[in-house]
């Protein structure tokens, strides 16, 4: 039990109430409630399906409770931060409105570490004060630092190519993308969207 | 733009109309006569989880019908023969997506079969209405041995908790759960209801879930009852109805309600029958293929 009491807020909330967006303690691991339904059995009792993504592990989890049933609240903040320098240390992130400053390694950002670059802003998750996950913004605009260059006379719409970013990562461009170019990416599927102005 | 909105609601409205004279022209081509009964109630039908709507009126107070299952009973003793009505009905329950306080419920009764033929009845109503499926009937029992190992003939409650601690399976704050049935319920929505793909017809309940079913002892005691599920959504519920209005007294006995109960005399004489309500909306929603209703 050592530790426990610093994992929920001390606050719970009946099953009822938790709409989507919620973060809740299910089996001891902060979870996010992604779909929240009513469900009655014929001729029997209430109950809430939920599908809920475990925020340490980023499985997905579908579970029914009893309708009269409460969840802990689990001690979950969200905050903008921006990134301010990224070293050998790793990422280095600042609360523009408290000061507060926080570092990840590079394992920790996860995902995010494609699409971050020093001046950003990301959503950074903690979980009871620990920093769990850095998200970064849904749309971000990166350079385009190699590339195959563009075939003259190239004109098959709908090809592709590879193309390296600023960030060191590697997505999949149209092929009339250049070096040097700007580009808008779509950070939760890491799809290309569109050429940006310089 | 409001051109298209217009067409839209027309053509939905057009759907919908269809769909309700495809259920009348099946009825009619089966001689089963459409009634329409009175939805305000002096008495209620105890029935747990299902909360009637009460309302108040110049006259006194009156509920609103949760189903029109007595007014329709009280019907076939008369000698109304096979009947059937699509009514609004209500309950006091929350809004979800495929559930609301109030919806439409086609009941019906047929005086002189049982549940087999009923079921058969639903799935060439189902057919008839354009939902192209093809039907797998199972038993309950069945159903809980290949998905959770539970043999219903023999289970318990302490049975049913430990196998819910196994599996990790929330049963904190579950209602009445000195009844058995509360338990094969939380087990249900864990485990098998969302495991039901396509048309699946699920008969021969536990005798804790008789409702109002007739009980048969062999070749093992179970109930008469009937659900029928399209991709894991409950469209219809039936049942060989039971008889006996002794049964049915024990149960409404059981009601500790502040409200006066109707009367199991009403239905003294109910002629051997089946009945089955279905919900319109889930089942027009589901032709229509639209996730909620």
């Amino acid at each position: 039990m050592r530790g426990l009491y610093k994992r929920g807020t001390g606050m719970a909330s009946n099953v009822n109430q938790l709409r989507s967006g919620a973060k809740v303690l299910v089996e001891g691991s902060p979870h996010s409630v992604i779909e929240n339904d009513h469900v009655k059995p014929g001729k029997g009792q209430a109950f809430n399906r939920m599908k809920l993504r475990n925020l340490l592990t980023g499985r997905v989890i579908q579970k029914t409770f009893p309708s009269g049933a409460s969840l802990d609240i689990a001690d979950v903040m969200e905050s903008t931060m921006r990134l301010l320098y990224i070293d050998q240390s790793g990422y280095h992130f600042m609360n523009e409105s408290t000061y507060e400053q926080c570092s990840f390694n590079k394992s920790e950002v996860g995902d995010a570490v494609k699409w971050l670059k020093d001046g950003d802003q990301a959503t950074v998750v903690t979980y009871s004060g620990k920093p769990i996950s850095v998200e970064a913004e849904n749309f971000v605009e990166l350079e385009v630092t190699e590339c195959a260059p563009n075939a003259k006379g190239d004109t098959v719409s709908g090809g592709t190519k590879m193309a390296e970013i600023e960030t060191g990562c590697e997505i999949k461009v149209p092929l009339f993308i250049e070096t040097g170019d700007i580009i808008r990416i779509d950070t939760r599927t890491g799809d290309y969207v569109s050429r940006a102005t310089k | 733009m409001f051109q298209e909105q217009q067409n839209s609601i027309k053509d939905d409205l057009e759907h919908f109309s269809k769909f309700l004279g495809s259920i009348r022209t099946f009825m009619d081509q089966h001689q089963i006569i459409e009634v329409v009964t009175n939805p305000l109630m002096e008495k209620i039908i105890p029935d747990r989880g299902v909360d009637p709507v009460k309302v108040d009126f110049h006259v006194g107070n009156r509920f609103l019908h949760t189903s029109p299952e007595w007014e329709m009973k009280k019907l076939l003793v008369q000698g109304s023969g096979s009947i059937y009505q699509m009514a609004s009905v209500f309950r006091d329950d929350v809004e979800a997506k495929w559930h609301k306080p109030s919806f439409i419920m086609l009941e019906w009764y047929e005086v002189g079969i049982d549940e087999n033929q009923l079921i058969q009845r639903c799935v060439d109503l189902v057919k008839h209405v354009g939902v192209m499926y093809q039907p797998q009937i199972v038993s309950m029992f069945d159903l809980y041995a290949e998905h959770c190992s539970i043999d219903l003939k023999t289970t318990s409650i302490d049975l049913l908790m430990t196998y819910c601690q196994k599996e990790s399976i929330s049963y904190a704050d579950l209602q009445d759960d000195d009844h058995l049935s509360s338990w094969l319920e939380l087990i249900w929505v864990n485990r098998i209801e969302c495991e039901l793909q396509g048309f699946v017809i699920i008969k021969d309940f536990p005798v804790c879930q008789a409702a109002l079913a007739k009980v048969e002892m062999d070749p093992f005691p179970h109930a008469r009852r009937f659900e029928i599920f399209i991709d894991g959504c409950e469209i219809a519920n039936g049942y060989c109805e039971a008889t006996n209005t002794n049964a049915l007294e024990e149960r409404f006995s059981e009601y500790k309600g502040p409200h006066s109960v109707v009367d199991t005399k009403d239905i003294n004489g109910l002629p051997e029958c089946a009945g089955v309500s279905i919900g319109v909306e889930r089942l027009f929603a589901i032709k229509r293929r639209r996730q909620f209703i």
